[in-house]
This record gives C-alpha cells, structure tokens and sequence, in this order.
C-alpha cells in the first residue's frame, strides 16, 4: 500500500518564497581552508560558512562530532565549506561554481595495516582464554584475509531539506530516520530552544540506513540559511551529488586465523578487522562494537581473540549499511569457517551444530541469548526444504573430481548460519530511548503515537493494536509525527521499532484493555523503554540459517541463483505478509551488494560517472527463495538485516565451493570470476 | 522554443529550452508530483509517465520529443477505472510500496495489464527491470498483476 497522506516526501514541499541552497564543497582531500572567495552575489543571493553559524559549529552523534561548515581543517574532498542561497536554483548552481577556494594542501591519512596512533577512532579488544596457545601449537592454521569495499545506499529519494518559519516555529521537513536528532542539532547550531524547533519527519522508503545522521547536518546547514535570509530554504541533492558526497558504508579489511581440534571444536579464533571510517563516522562506536560482538558468530570457540580498529582515513563520511558491519563481518567468518569445513572434510551441518554448542566454551554474546537460538531446527528445516545434505555432498564429489573446469556443471551450494542483533549493542543510554503512547477514544478509535515514519512498520503495530484490542484495523490511526505530538525516540535503526516498539505498544493495548470496561474512555496509556547502563548487548537476537545454490556458466561466468532458502526465529509474528515481504524484498538487495555494487575511490574522490555507472541489481531480478519462519511465541524480533547478513556468505560459500577457493573480496562479478578461472589454467 | 502537447486531457503550450527534462516541466511548471525526481538516468522509474498511451521515464524525456504528444501523469490516471485494476490487484496481493516509486510501478503494471500478450512470471518480473525502488517484494508485484489482468478481464466482460 502506499504511504498514508502525512508521509509525504520533502522534494514535493515547497513554500511560497522558496529559496534553495546549494553546498560549497572542497575541492582537496586534507588541507587547510584559507579562503573562500564569493562572486559577486546578485540581490536577494547569499553565502554563509562557518563564521555565521551563532551556536555550535557541530553536529554531535554518539560520542563523534562533525563540523557543520569547515571553519579550517579540511578532511574530505567535497566537504561542506560553506552556502550559497536564493530563489533561483540555476542561478545558484552557477554561483556555486564561480566561488573562489583557497587552500593549504596536506598528506591524506592512509588505511592499511601500517597506521599510527592518531588515526584510531575506534578499538575494541575481547579475550577470552589464550588463543596464543593454540596458535603456536603445531595444529594446522586456517589463514584469510577478506575485503570489502564502500558501497551506497541507493535510496529511491535523494537526500534534502526544506526548513520554514510556521507558527512561530523553524519547521524542518527531512526524510530522517531519527527526528529528535535533527531537532537537538538545529537547537545547538542556532542556539535555540529545542521547543522553537518543530522537525517532521517524511518518507524515508528503503534507506538502509542512510538517513541516519545526514539529515541532521543538511538540516542545521539549511535552518542557518534559513533564519539568516529570513525565507524557507530547501536543500535538495541531485541523485549525483548523493552518490558523491553522502555517507557510504565504511570499507573493511578482516583477517581471521582459526585453529581447529582433531575433534573438529575451534580451539581458537583470532580476528583482526579494520574498518575505514573515512574522514568522520558518527555511528562508529556503535559499528565498532557490533562488528566485534559478531566476529566470532554464535560460534563457542575454547579460546578467542578479536581487535578492531576504526581509522580515520580523508574519505569522505563512513557510516553503517543495514546490520551496522554485522554483515561483514560474518560474510569473512563464514566464507572462512567453509573453507575449513571442505578441507577438513567434515560435514557442514554436523560441524556447525558441534560448535554452536560447547558446554564450557565462551561467545562474546549472552548465552541465554546463543543458547535459545534454535538452530538444530533451523538447519533441520533449510535442509528438508533446500535438499542440502545431498546436494553438499554430491557437489564435493563432482567439483573435486573434475579436472577442467569448462566440464559442467558447475554447481555449489552454502549454508551459513548467524544472526541479526536487535536495538543497540547497549552502550547508547541516553540516545536510544523509546515511547509509545495509545488513546482509545470515547468512539472505539485508538490513536498511537510511537514516531514511525515507516509504512511497513505502521501495518505491523496496526496489527497488533487491532489483535490486542480485538478492533477493526480501519479505527487505528497514528497521531501526527513530528517532534512536537510524537513521545522522544531514538533512531528507527536496527530492528529497534519491532523489537522494542511492538511490546511496547502490547503492554499499553493490555492496559487499555483492562481499564476500557471499568474506567470512562478516552483512556491514555505510556510506555517507555530505555537500555540498561549495565549487561549483555542488544534487546534480543534474531537467529537465521540461509543456503543459496548457484549454478556457473563456464562460458560467461555468469552465476545463476538456483535457490535461496532462509530460516529464522522471528518471534511472535504478528503479520506474516508483512515478515516475509520484508525478507524477501531485501534478498535482492544483498544479492546486489554481493555482485554488483562497487565503488572506486582515488585520491579521496568519486568519479562522478560512476553515479551512473554504479551497478544495481534490479529487484526483478529477485531469485526464487523460500523463507522459513518456525513458530515461536516470543517477542518479536527484527528481520530487516537478516538477508543483508547472510546471504551474501551463502552466496560466497556457494560460490567457493565451484571454486575451489574462498571468496574474499565483494563484489564478486564475472570479470573477476573469469580472471580467477584464467588464472588456474595458467598455473597448470 | 513553444512546444504544445496534450497533458491530463488537456492542451498545453510550453515555452521551454528544447533539451529541458519532462520531469521538471512537470513537478516545477505544473505542480505534477507524482512524477518524482530520483536518478535522473531512466534507471529507478520513480518519474513514469505514459506518453502517448506507453509508460516512460519523463527524466529522460526532452521536452522537444513531446510536441504534438498525449502525456498522462498519475494525477489524472488514479481517476480511470484502469488504475482501480491495478491497485485493487495490488491490494489483493499485500503489495507494499514506499510511494516514491508508485509511478513507476503502477504505470508498468497497467502497461502488462493492457498488453494483449499473455506473459510468464518471468516475463512480468523482467517488465519492472526499469524500476529500481528496493520497497517491493517482487513476488508480491507479480501476485498483484496477475490480480489486476483478472479484474480488467471480469470489468470489460461485464461491459
């Protein structure tokens, strides 16, 4: 269904009067501002950097601050230096590009394994008994190192703004996936009472988590225009200028060394992950922490280790995809784990249930957490449904015995199993708080107020609403949502709205209907959550096991999908349609993130062609899957990142075992498939 | 350069540099929404119009090329019982979309729906090659159209 009539989108909102701003950016990768040199402006034309901004020149998100303007420290190629606003956008534009900079040039940050101090953003060690030991033990050593690169969100909008003067109030309309962030922003750039400042949030669509953060500084850079000029401004990227200068997820290079018993238990795993945060990463605490608490799956080692380090590097901002680098890093584990599997020659299934499960072993994750994923009935199902056993099998035999690889078929198949964290790894008290607030009214309507700005998320508190009150759906309705009607929320991210919202709003409809009989109706009922300042990370954790099947053509190198299969614990379903729709529609995304979606950065920069040339899988090109829900009665649990996490490891893993090799780079085309192939032949 | 073309059902002239983007002539000149901005390529489909009765990108649709033509935007096209096929297949089938690329997959639809050829799964599925927006399940899209060459048939039969 389309979104209800408040969901509007910001590039259609114009005001009477409208000006439009356009970015100054620098034109270096790491150097000092010296100048900027305006042309000469027409009237009713103005440019503002950083010395009008009369508050805080920062946006500040989870312990990592950003500048709104440089004032002098450049550290991006196409960093905002400034603004150049007025009622024609062309005329803009043509303004934009007559100014004048003027800079110091300095050596960029590099990334890599050689780095110095200064460039750590971000660490996280875990330890748990002495991995040392049984690396230096004579026991083979499984080695790999994995690589994957920057890759855009891709959203159907672009990102933009448009701030205006309404009822004594700045009204900020942005496709934002946290409000409340945008408002605390624009209060603190323009010294104003957060009460002066009314944001509502438009559509978003499928963002991937673009629109976290972003929002918030194009907001603060269009309010300063806007209350300087005293007009609406809107700022509204081109799908180019997106691409180039909007937050990309951040690049990762992940080692790992794992040291298995003659039993087949992991004696040992040492990852090390370095993670490029590009200039700026205001989510990189959180992406820090999750690709640590991932890094060794669910899989109970005798003893771990796990570094990562966030660099800063002159890149542009980096931040999260979709699973916040949880995907990463179990595309590295995975894909890893299965070359071990081959070579020792055990039985996937068998082997991963084995070390899921060792009574006495240690996971970085809560064990009540590990130990309630179902995973003997996961593998059970995508095994029954996928014929995997046989197939596994019989794909080994056939791949090792052949000695030319145009000898068809080429088919493999891989099975993986991990999870999805829900809500914050639970160091973000404070900044991930959330509410709901439900009124029956003296009609039977029920209103809810809980600042969703997703229409899928809507039908699924819907449900429930209708569900817990036994109503009709058609007398739900949502309050308005902006920061001034809707309770303060922490950004619609991981999972956290279905996984804390929806027993939220259980409790309130369980309290409504214990008092609608017995108390005068309209009855208002809150609740609230907030994370604990102490325990294990996250709400809960959706387990899932996926295979994909592929089929090469030694031709083309082309690989077809045979078929996908998912299994997950969801809890509670209280809209199936909706689960599986939200499941299925985002396989093609990470299929496309898979084999696709590369971006090349030189010098610090983005060629701009390549906002065009960027490869995209189309969503009709969604393979056939099979999606597996076991039944559960416990709460309900995100799924957004569950296809985002995994199957590009299937995919991976199947692939490599045609292959013969690990896959350790992403994308994985053709091309590079044929180099691999060539290759071979040389070396024969 | 004065360039006439029908809009909605309507004559219109427009007084335009010939390589501008239809898409801008429709949401800046006659507040047409619907047709939305995204990738500016043809790629995403977020901007479809029907041109002479087909459905097109209007971004990359240089107003010179419309003269003398019949543009329907979805504005004008939610008014037909066409477009009460396709959305009520839709409905039928749970399809959700995000409403930024409504557009693109409505005017597809409608543009299967219409075709005299019977298509396979495959073949509806290939037809949205052009609409990139990631808020569908394709599954579901398929499901809908299928859903909306029913209704179509069951309403032109009942004529």
């Amino acid at each position: 269904m389309t979104p209800t009539p408040e969901l509007r989108f910001f590039s259609d909102i114009e005001f009477p009067d409208q000006y439009y701003g356009v970015l100054i950016r620098s034109s270096i990768q790491r150097g000092h501002l010296v100048d900027i040199k305006s042309p000469a402006l027409p009237d009713g034309y103005y440019l503002y950097s950083a010395t009008d901004i009369p508050g805080e020149n920062r946006l500040s998100a989870m312990g990592t601050t950003i500048p709104v303007f440089t004032p002098f420290e450049i550290q991006y190629y196409g960093e905002p230096l400034g603004i150049i606003v007025g009622p024609d956008l062309d005329v803009v534009l043509e303004l934009v590009s007559e100014v004048l900079i003027e800079t110091e040039t300095l050596e960029p940050f590099q990334f890599g394994e050689q780095f110095s101090s200064s460039q750590v953003v971000g660490k996280r060690v875990l330890l748990s008994g002495d991995p040392d030991a049984a690396f230096s033990c004579d026991g083979r050593v499984f080695e790999s190192t994995s690589e994957i690169g920057p890759q855009d969100h891709y959203y159907a909008e672009p990102l933009g703004v448009n701030v205006n003067v309404a009822r004594g109030k700045l009204e900020i309309f942005t496709a934002t996936q946290w409000p409340f962030h945008v408002r605390s922003t624009v209060s603190a750039v323009l010294d104003l009472d957060p009460c002066e400042i009314r944001v509502v949030p438009t559509a978003t669509g499928e963002s991937l988590d673009g629109k976290v953060w972003f929002p918030s500084l194009l907001a603060a850079q269009a309010a300063l225009a806007s209350v300087l000029c005293k007009k609406p401004v809107k700022i509204a990227f081109s799908r180019q200028e997106d691409f180039l200068f909007s937050v990309k997820s951040a690049p990762v290079q992940i080692r790992y060394r794992t040291v298995v018993a003659d039993d087949g238990v992991i004696d040992a795993i040492s990852a090390r992950i370095l993670i490029n945060a590009g200039a700026y990463s205001p989510l990189i605490d959180e992406i820090v922490d999750r690709m640590t608490l991932a890094a060794t799956g669910l899989y109970m080692a005798r003893s771990y280790r796990v570094e990562t380090f966030a660099l800063k590097t002159n890149l542009p901002p980096m931040g999260a995809l979709s699973g916040w680098g949880e995907g990463q890093v179990l595309f590295a584990l995975e894909t890893h784990l299965a070359r071990v599997i081959s070579e020792r020659g055990y039985s996937p299934t068998e082997w991963k249930m084995m070390n899921l499960n060792v009574a006495g072993h240690d996971a970085p994750i809560d064990a009540d957490m590990v130990k309630g994923a179902r995973f003997a009935e996961l593998f059970s199902a995508i095994c029954a449904k996928s014929d995997y056993l046989r197939k596994y099998s019989a794909y080994e035999r056939l791949n090792h015995a052949r000695k030319d690889y145009r000898d068809g078929p080429l088919r493999g198949i891989g099975l993986v199993c991990g999870f999805q964290g829900n809500g914050f790894a639970g160091t973000r008290v404070g900044t991930s708080s959330y509410s709901v607030e439900i009124t029956m009214e003296t009609d039977g309507r029920v209103s809810i107020g809980c600042g969703l700005n997703s229409e899928s998320m809507r039908q699924v508190i819907t449900s429930i609403a209708a569900n817990s009150l036994g109503i009709e759906e058609s007398l739900i309705s949502f309050t308005g949502i902006n920061t001034d009607t809707m309770p303060a929320t922490g950004p619609d991210t991981l999972s956290s709205k279905v996984s804390i919202l929806a027993p939220l709003v259980e409790k309130c409809c369980a309290t409504i209907q214990r008092q609608r009989f017995r108390h005068p109706l309209p009855i208002t009922v809150k609740k609230s959550w907030k994370p604990s300042a102490q325990g294990y990370p996250f709400v809960s954790i959706t387990p899932a096991v996926v295979a994909c099947e592929l089929e090469l053509d030694p031709v083309t190198y082309d690989a077809r999908i045979r078929g996908i299969w998912v299994a997950t614990d969801a809890g509670k379903l209280y809209n199936r349609h909706a689960a599986l729709t939200t499941i299925k529609k985002t396989i093609p995304i990470a299929l496309s993130k898979m084999i696709a979606e590369h971006i090349v950065i030189k010098d610090g920069k983005i060629a701009p062609k390549q906002s065009v040339q960027y490869e995209i899988l189309s969503p009709s090109e969604q393979p056939e899957s099979d999606v597996i829900f076991i039944d559960s009665e416990s709460d309900p649990k995100g799924i957004g990142s569950i296809s985002l996490n995994l199957i590009p490891a299937a995919y991976a893993a199947a692939l490599g075992q045609i292959t013969g090799r690990q896959i350790t780079k992403v994308p994985v085309d053709a091309e590079s498939l044929y180099e691999f192939f060539e290759s071979q032949e040389e070396a024969k | 350069m004065i360039i006439p073309f029908e809009l909605n059902g309507n004559m219109v002239y427009i007084d335009s540099n010939p390589g501008e983007r239809l898409v801008h002539i429709l949401r800046r000149r006659f507040n047409l929404l619907t047709a939305k901005e995204g990738c500016l390529s043809g790629r995403c489909g977020s901007c479809m119009v029907l041109l002479d009765g087909k459905p097109v990108p209007s971004c990359i649709v240089p107003v010179f090329q419309i003269r003398n033509s019949s543009i329907v935007t979805l504005e004008h096209f939610s008014a037909t019982p066409e477009y009460h096929d396709v959305m009520e297949g839709f409905a039928n089938a749970g399809v959700s979309m995000c409403g930024f690329c409504d557009a693109g997959k409505i005017f597809i639809a409608h543009a299967i729906v219409s075709s005299e050829t019977r298509m396979s799964k495959d073949e509806i599925k290939a037809m949205f090659a052009g609409n990139m927006c990631r808020c569908t399940n394709v599954d579901d899209l398929v499901a809908g159209v299928k859903n909306a060459i029913a209704l179509r048939r069951k309403r032109t039969n009942a004529k």
